[in-house]
């Protein structure tokens, strides 16, 4: 386009002059006052200086640590099976030349992350374990002053037992049926000091008997005093909280029979005899006959009683049985 | 520019060859350069840098031409630009001498190389006392070589609104190199 041309009209012609073409370097007609406007972009697209490529060694080296880790994780395809992360092992045995394996850079790093993981899921189990045991020790103490409620509940009731009576190693049914019902029968200071007095079989078995009444009791009024001084005096003879339950099945493993099956010492009895699936199960006398309460916990069929089991059996493991 | 062979190059630079990469960074970082140093002429080479790194760590999954290249280096620019203005916002430096960066000159003899022929340095110079919306719109189209409808994706703004800029901005070096009684060599025509 010659100089003394007028614009022909660019995409958008400013005071005469083609700012798109100005802008893009093409070769336009200018007014005066632009001309030292147009030479001053003309030299930002000058030529690169020195100094402006000095660094292309140190970009390269960038380059092609990134791209090092860049092929390493992405697997990036049409790279040869041995490059730099191919990791080349000594020969082993006696035909085996050199072994060349392939292998990305992160399959060293995985193992110890997945550990991490590994751990932090331990970690994680064993404090589970931790909080079963005093959420099972909360449903005991808790159970035993008001658990006779949701064992007369039907549907729940053997869930309720399995998780409860293994010696509170209760899931979430047992800690359900504890938190909210009302305080049950306890036996009395005059009546343990009866009992006290007396042979020890049979007081044992009186408190066993109010420890297990307190499972049948419904709606009776209790205070968590009364019955930590039985809990106290049972735990003394069972040799602990955690045992008193296994101790009165062994003392009087009748107690643990369906109504009608057994003495019907407790009232309601343990196990409501209207509901169909709070039976005792396989795993219910018969199991307290053998000793192995952790079984309990298979033996009712409600839906805690899975996790009754589960807890049972880590119950037993950290030393409930 | 690159050219033809910029699919090639990229290509092979994709792959991991540092010398098709080296032609590819010598082709725009001295446009990132002196886009930079106008904008942040503090530390134009450390964002650069930053902006060449973060590139690069993409580059396997570019896809696009040339112009869509240079949009996309120059858009990580920007980005890693405004990342640093943010952080010497949180932390302001105190600065050594009560004189703007913009207004120092970019060599000794800027304002005589101003004057007399109108270099590279003294341009830079120029347009550090533009506005910056200004400035950075002629330095991306200018520098960077992106068009207008880049430009305005790139900053977010109408191309209306982008050839405004430029047009003003324009304007604007026109009133400095007036009153620096720049005038044009004569016969040029661009």
């Amino acid at each position: 386009m010659s100089d003394s041309l007028p614009p022909t009209g660019g995409p958008d012609p400013y005071d005469g002059w083609d700012l798109e073409g100005m802008l893009s370097g093409a070769n336009i007609w200018l007014p005066d006052g632009m001309r030292p406007v147009a030479e001053t972009l003309f030299a930002l697209r000058a030529a690169p200086t020195r100094v402006e490529l000095a660094g292309e060694a140190s970009a390269r080296a960038a380059f092609r640590q990134v791209m090092r880790a860049n092929g390493t994780e992405s697997g990036r395809p049409g790279r040869g099976t041995v490059d730099g992360h191919t990791l080349i092992l000594p020969a082993q045995g006696a035909g085996g030349g050199s072994h060349v394996v392939t292998r990305p850079r992160h399959s060293h790093r995985r193992p110890p992350r997945r550990g991490r993981w590994q751990a932090k899921a331990l970690a994680g189990a064993a404090v589970g374990v931790a909080a079963v045991a005093v959420v099972g020790g909360v449903a005991l103490a808790g159970g035993f002053s008001a658990v006779g409620g949701h064992l007369g509940q039907p549907g729940r009731s053997s869930s309720a037992v399995g998780a409860t009576t293994a010696s509170g190693h209760s899931g979430s049914n047992g800690l359900d049926g504890t938190a909210s019902k009302q305080p049950t029968a306890h036996p009395s200071p005059r009546h343990s000091n009866e009992q006290q007095s007396g042979d020890g079989t049979d007081s044992a078995a009186a408190l066993c008997r109010q420890y297990l009444a307190l499972f049948t009791h419904h709606g009776s009024q209790s205070d968590w005093a009364r019955e930590s001084d039985a809990i106290g005096q049972l735990s003394e003879l069972a040799g602990g909280s955690r045992h008193i339950f296994n101790y009165c099945v062994r003392l009087q493993p009748w107690a643990m029979t369906p109504k009608g099956s057994g003495p019907d010492l407790y009232g309601p009895g343990l196990f409501p005899s209207g509901d169909s699936q709070g039976g005792p199960g396989p795993g219910g006398p018969q199991d307290s006959q053998g000793n192995d309460h952790s079984s309990d916990g298979h033996s009712g069929n409600g839906s805690g009683l899975d996790g009754g089991a589960e807890n049972g059996r880590n119950g037993n493991n950290s030393g409930f049985g | 520019m690159v050219g033809d062979d910029f699919a090639g190059v990229l290509a092979d630079a994709q792959a991991g060859d540092d010398d098709q990469f080296a032609v590819l960074w010598r082709d725009a970082n001295p446009a990132l350069i002196r886009y930079l140093r106008v904008l942040a002429p503090e530390n134009a080479e450390d964002i650069a840098a930053e902006t060449w790194v973060h590139v690069v760590r993409g580059l396997p999954r570019f896809i696009g031409d040339e112009a869509a290249w240079r949009a996309w280096l120059f858009t990580t620019a920007r980005r890693r630009l405004i990342d640093q203005a943010r952080l010497r916002k949180r932390h302001p430096a105190e600065p050594l001498e009560d004189v703007s960066a913009a207004d120092m000159p970019r060599s000794p003899d800027a304002a005589q190389t101003a004057l007399d022929n109108i270099a590279t340095e003294s341009a830079i110079a120029l347009l550090s006392q533009l506005p910056a919306p200004q400035a950075e719109v002629i330095l991306l189209r200018v520098v960077a070589g992106l068009d207008t409808d880049a430009v305005a994706e790139l900053l977010d703004k109408t191309p209306g609104n982008v050839r405004v800029m430029a047009h003003r901005g324009l304007k604007k070096l026109e009133d400095l190199l007036g009153r620096a009684g720049v005038t044009s060599r004569a016969g040029v025509t661009l």
